[in-house]
């Protein structure tokens, strides 16, 4: 008999691909009580129970690896590379600023400029109907909390986000290189 | 009027707002702005403009940037005094620095040929040119860090709308352009270490020989050089101390920016699924196929369980005296061969059938027939000629005559 608490919890919120993050209080203190034991216990399932260094947990399956991300996500990525690249433009901290305010809906900007719009229509929505919609499925996955008064928050999943963006970076940067390479390279390790 | 501290130091006292105005002006200003910082920044009340434009002038506060011209720069000398009063400073390139290794070189060699001439002069003047060298020296240093703490403070305070791009690119500036090349010319083995070393020696040199008798600066020197030595490593991994943190923030902050940015560049560019395989993350796509759950497994226990019994079918094992049709026919097909082998020859098979069977089909005549012609123990053969019409149960058959004239030799031998 398996003496894991809140197993059937965890698994049942895990295998729909969300993120268990602090907001789920009981199964987060469970697991990152015991990371190991439920690592171990769902691995012979093929599921490798992930720990991300931002204390949030999440499934990885071998298969996923082979297969593209659904393309159902497309318009979740739009939405955030949009946040992002606004945010970044008003001279905020992308991270700070992303992870700590609360935003509104009728505040995004994705509706307010052409160039945002044509991103989002490319992606199938083109009104507040579409962006509360995709919130809400945001929601769902764990990377956003979203309440009645069309307010929300990002989690803590959404550094999977950041992570992305600075990979597609850090892989554009060395094409740059390859195609000049006397351009010198920033040193990260100055001390 | 004569220009005396106390005056000059009063003036100022009682206009720090519009000093600063100045100050912080970038490049020369014309009349026109300094009048108009005049009447933003000072009291009409306690003076007249035309007397602090007056006062500005005269206690060269301002001075024309060529003679008669109508655009002023602040005076070095009291622009250096304020930054030092603001904590505002400059960095101080690698290239200066390396400007004043190349002078303490230079007075090195210059106390090195006075000593070995007797020369207590130019010996002198070269300690004295250490002096102010390494005075200089420390001080942009100082500056240097002052620059970076200040430029930490404003990141810190300021949320205006720079880009953290533009952010990036003064701290990256800053980083890369000044505390990190001047950390390789400072560190233990640079370039000023070595020249340190070798003035340590001259000096030395100098003092031990009595060419110079001033030994009170020559001592100053030494202090300066053990000072430089701790401080100046000090006071710039001080400053990468400050700027390390701010550089790591926002060099993920640029990349995450500028990662978001590309991705959208390239949404139009790439069909939507090719967009998704490069842009999106992968995780949120590891399906798993979902389990029974114990619910249903419950559910299906319970049907298994609740489900009303069917009695099994029951298999006729008695013998019944009627015997099928088919089994009928393939018994007498078996047995063909054998009653054909007791009428050999045979010189035509068909009528051979019908005559001895006459209760037979047409169908079962056919049948009969197929099987004799296909019997590899029999020799068959055709015979051709005119058709003949062989009258069945239930019909007629017409066909030339087939002859079977004995048992096939190969099959004989198998015998």
């Amino acid at each position: 008999m398996n003496t894991l608490p809140q197993l059937k919890d965890i698994f049942d919120k895990l295998r729909q691909g969300a993120y268990i993050t602090h907001e789920q209080g009981p199964m987060h203190a469970a697991i990152a009580e015991n990371y190991e034991g439920y690592r171990d216990y769902f691995e012979p399932l093929g599921l490798n129970l992930m720990r991300h260094p931002r204390d949030f947990f999440y499934f990885h399956t071998e298969t996923a690896e082979g297969t593209p991300p659904a393309a159902s996500l497309a318009p979740m990525a739009v939405f955030c590379f949009i946040l992002i690249e606004a945010a970044s433009n008003e001279g905020r901290p992308v991270e700070e600023y992303l992870l700590t305010e609360r935003f509104t809906l009728t505040d995004l900007p994705h509706l307010k400029s052409d160039r945002y719009k044509a991103h989002m229509r490319a992606v199938d929505v083109d009104d507040e109907a579409g962006l509360r919609k995709l919130l809400k499925s945001m929601a769902t996955k764990g990377w956003a909390e979203y309440n009645n008064d069309d307010s929300f928050r990002f989690l803590r999943p959404f550094h999977r986000l950041f992570d992305k963006c600075q990979e597609i970076s850090e892989a554009a940067e060395r094409e740059q290189r390859e195609v000049l390479p006397s351009t010198p390279m920033i040193d990260p390790e100055m001390n | 009027m004569q220009l005396t501290p106390k005056r000059f130091f009063d003036f100022c006292a009682s206009h720090v707002p519009l000093l600063h105005a100045i100050a912080i002006k970038p490049g020369d200003v014309s009349e026109a702005q300094v009048r108009q910082m005049i009447r933003t920044f000072s009291d009409a009340a306690s003076e007249l403009p035309e007397t602090t434009w007056q006062r500005l002038l005269e206690l060269q506060v301002i001075v024309p940037i060529e003679e008669g011209s109508s655009h002023y720069v602040m005076s070095q000398a009291l622009l250096q005094l304020l930054n030092f009063l603001y904590n505002d400073a400059l960095p101080t390139s690698p290239e200066i620095i390396q400007g004043y290794i190349a002078a303490l070189e230079s007075a090195r060699k210059r106390i090195a040929i006075g000593v070995e001439s007797g020369d207590a002069l130019s010996v002198a003047m070269a300690t004295n040119e250490i002096d102010h060298t390494l005075r200089r020296m420390q001080d942009d240093l100082d500056a240097t860090h002052r620059a970076v703490l200040a430029e930490v403070a404003r990141y810190k305070a300021d949320r205006s709308s720079v880009s953290v791009r533009e952010r990036y690119l003064r701290i990256l500036s800053l980083m890369d352009q000044y505390v990190h090349p001047l950390v390789e010319i400072i560190r233990v083995d640079g370039l000023l270490e070595s020249t340190l070393d070798e003035t340590d020696m001259v000096l030395r040199g100098a003092r031990e020989q009595g060419v110079y008798v001033e030994l009170a600066m020559i001592e100053r020197n030494e202090r300066q050089i053990r000072v430089m030595r701790r401080r100046a490593i000090h006071t710039l991994n001080e400053s990468r101390k400050e700027l390390q943190p701010l550089y790591d923030v926002l060099r993920r902050s640029s990349a995450i920016a500028h990662g978001a940015t590309l991705a959208l560049g390239r949404l139009r560019q790439m069909r939507i699924e090719d967009w998704v395989a490069n842009y999106v993350t992968q995780t949120t796509n590891a399906r798993i196929e979902v389990p029974p759950t114990d619910e249903v497994l419950r559910q299906i226990v319970d049907d298994v369980i609740s489900h009303p019994p069917i009695a099994p079918p029951v298999l006729n094992t008695t013998e019944s005296s009627d015997t099928p049709p088919d089994y009928v026919r393939l018994l007498w097909l078996n047995e063909l061969p054998n009653m054909l082998n007791e009428d050999l020859p045979v010189k035509d098979l068909t009528s051979w059938i019908t005559g001895n069977f006459p209760e037979k089909g047409t169908a079962d005549a056919l049948l009969g027939l197929s099987k004799l012609l296909f019997d590899p123990k029999l020799d068959v053969s055709f015979k051709g000629g005119k058709t003949k019409e062989y009258r069945t149960r239930d019909g007629v058959l017409e066909a030339s005559s087939i002859s079977i004239t004995k048992v096939s030799p190969s099959s004989a031998k198998t015998k």
